[in-house]
Formats: structure tokens, C-alpha cells, sequence
């Protein structure tokens, strides 16, 4: 590994130099500091630091499989001990964040506005988590009604605590969501839902203006 | 005005995002038998900050156990001892333990002052 000095002097030639000798004296282990006085224009080689060729270290391993997690209980919500009341707390974090998130105010955008577009995205982007959902339109009958606040989201489904103190998990895909925030109503389509929340924020979303149910 | 400030601001929605879970599991965290839920709202920050490649923090990200991504509070799920003159987290969900320096002269690199090249207000 060899660092030519003279590459970076051509612009400011004492002003680089310089900095490349804080820096080598900043970075570099204290045995390789006494040969920092030898550095010249031309070049200084990196010897004495230089690992072996051939000699493979291998690092621990640090993450966790899926077994594990669940071995350790971290993997699912438990079913029971959830209580509606406790959640309040969430659910008026979520509103902060939301207003915060969607900028609303000063005012509130509107179909005709040339950001609508933009408006969406963001909204499609943002954390469901203490969301107040209710199912309006389901394939699975027993579910339309249901309300509640999301506790998790997974690729396909909502979970949910009811009134009722019972944690529900809702399926996405045949199922039409809404949510309110202070007066404004949003409908989520389950359909196109379909993805791990943590991709969510980097996908890019294509924007359609008539949904096919 | 408003919209050029947004624009400049790379990745805002997703920080605001990263914000909300930490304190979601934080909140989580206070609460008796939600454990398990504060542990996959942390885990879900970890991995929106690795899709996104946002990072986090120094201070933040140290308080998340490396292993099993359970948010560490000291007193609460986790224990700081000194031990042979470093700094030792243990997660007591994993028992997994981070080791840090106690050398008063190391500094990070965010306590630098290059490292602020400009700071945005929106
Ligand atoms: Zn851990």
C-alpha cells in the first residue's frame, strides 16, 4: 500500500500536506508514529501494520436467527394481557406524529394541489403503529366493523387491540381499511399493502388514481 | 417557500419514522408485559435504518443491544458495570455484552468539530 503525497499537492500543495500528516498522526497505532518523521514528498509505505496474505479472520457471529428470537420470546405478541386503556398514550404519540409527518398545517392539501401527488407518497411511507383502524370492507364477513388500535404490522397483517381488551390479527389482502385523523378520513386498499414495513420507506409507489377492487 | 425547505431536507419522512419507533418503544418499554412488543419496535427501527441507510445517532445506536435489537435501558433490562477498566453493557434479554473504552483522551468523530459541515433548520 503505498500514498503518494504529491497527488494531493497540486491544487494547495502546503495546506494538503498538512492535513495528511494530522491525519496519519490522528489514525495510525502509536508503534508505526516514529515513522511519520520519515515522510518525504514522494511516498511512505504502510509496512508494519500489513496483514498477512492468506490468513482469514473470521468474525463472530452476532445476529440473531429466527428460531432464536423466538426461543427468546421476542418474536410474536403475546395473546392475552393487552389493555385498551394503556394504549391511549400511543395513540396520541401517533397523532403528533402524523401532523408532524404530514406537514398539515398551515393548511391542508387538496386534490387540485400540485403536491397531491407528493402528499400521498409521504403518506404511504409513514408508520401505522397506534393507528386507529376500522375494517369497512372484508371478504371475511365476522371482520367488517372491527376497530381497534395496531399494535404490530407484519407483510400481511394488522394486529390489533379491540375495545374488547383482545388482540385480533387481521388479514390485508381481502380486507379495506380506514383511519381518521382530527377531521380528515383515509382509506387504506389491504391489497395494496402487501409489504414488509421496513421496505415501505424505501419503495418506490406508483400512484393510481382508480383502484381495481 | 415550505416546499424547497422539504426538498432539501433528504429523507426527513424516514427519520421522522425512526423517531416515533424509538419513542413507541421506549413507551413500551414502561408499561408491565409489553417487553416483547418494545423489542420488535426497536427491531423494526434497526432494519428501516439499514433499508433506508439513515443512520443513527452514536448515543442511540449503543443503546441498542447488537444481537437481539431490544432497546437497553440501564436499570430497567440492562446492567453497566466497570470491569478491567472498560465499560461493560450487558443485555439481559440475550446476555449478550458490548465492551467500550474508558480512555477520557478517545473521542468520536461526531464530537469533532469538521464533522458539522452544515446544519439544517425546517
Ligand atoms: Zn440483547
Amino acid at each position: 500500500m503505498t500514498l503518494t503525497s504529491s497527488d494531493f499537492s497540486a491544487t494547495s500543495k502546503d495546506s494538503g500536506k498538512v492535513y495528511l500528516f494530522n491525519l496519519l498522526k490522528e489514525n495510525l497505532p502509536r508503534r508505526t508514529q516514529s515513522e511519520l518523521n520519515t515522510l518525504t514528498d514522494s511516498t511512505f509505505v504502510f509496512t508494519t501494520n500489513a496483514r498477512k496474505k492468506g490468513k482469514v479472520v473470521r468474525t463472530k457471529k452476532q445476529f440473531l436467527t429466527r428460531k432464536e428470537r423466538k426461543k427468546l420470546n421476542i418474536l410474536k405478541l403475546p395473546k392475552q394481557d393487552w389493555k385498551y386503556d394503556e394504549l391511549c398514550e400511543m395513540r396520541e404519540l401517533w397523532k403528533q406524529y402524523m401532523r408532524n409527518n404530514l406537514n398539515l398545517y398551515p393548511k391542508i392539501p387538496t386534490w387540485e394541489d400540485p403536491n397531491w401527488t407528493n402528499f400521498n407518497i409521504t403518506l404511504a411511507k409513514s408508520e401505522f403503529i397506534g393507528a386507529e383502524l376500522t375494517v369497512i370492507r372484508s371478504k371475511n364477513v365476522n371482520q367488517v366493523g372491527m376497530r381497534g388500535t395496531v399494535v404490530l404490522e407484519t407483510k400481511a397483517t394488522f394486529q390489533i387491540v379491540t375495545p374488547k381488551n383482545e388482540l385480533k390479527i387481521l388479514v390485508k389482502k381481502p380486507s379495506v381499511f380506514t383511519f381518521t385523523l382530527d377531521d380528515m378520513k383515509f382509506t387504506i386498499f389491504g391489497k395494496y399493502a402487501i409489504i414488509r414495513p421496513s421496505e415501505r420507506s424505501i419503495k418506490k409507489i406508483k400512484t393510481l388514481l382508480l383502484p381495481d377492487l | 417557500m415550505n416546499q424547497m425547505i422539504i426538498k432539501k431536507c433528504v429523507g426527513k419522512d424516514v427519520f421522522e419514522r425512526m423517531n416515533y419507533l424509538l419513542q413507541l418503544s421506549n413507551l413500551a418499554l414502561r408499561q408491565p408485559g409489553k417487553d416483547a412488543a418494545s423489542s420488535l419496535y426497536s427491531h423494526l427501527l434497526v432494519n428501516v435504518s439499514q433499508k433506508a441507510v439513515q443512520r443513527m445517532e452514536p448515543e442511540v445506536k449503543r443503546s441498542i443491544c447488537k444481537r437481539c435489537h431490544t432497546l437497553m435501558i440501564p436499570g430497567i433490562n440492562s446492567q453497566i458495570r466497570i470491569r478491567k477498566k472498560r465499560l461493560r453493557w450487558k443485555c439481559n434479554k440475550c446476555s449478550n455484552s458490548k465492551l467500550f473504552k474508558t480512555d477520557p483522551s478517545h473521542k468520536l468523530w461526531i464530537d469533532n468539530k469538521e464533522a458539522i459541515v452544515e446544519t439544517l433548520r425546517y
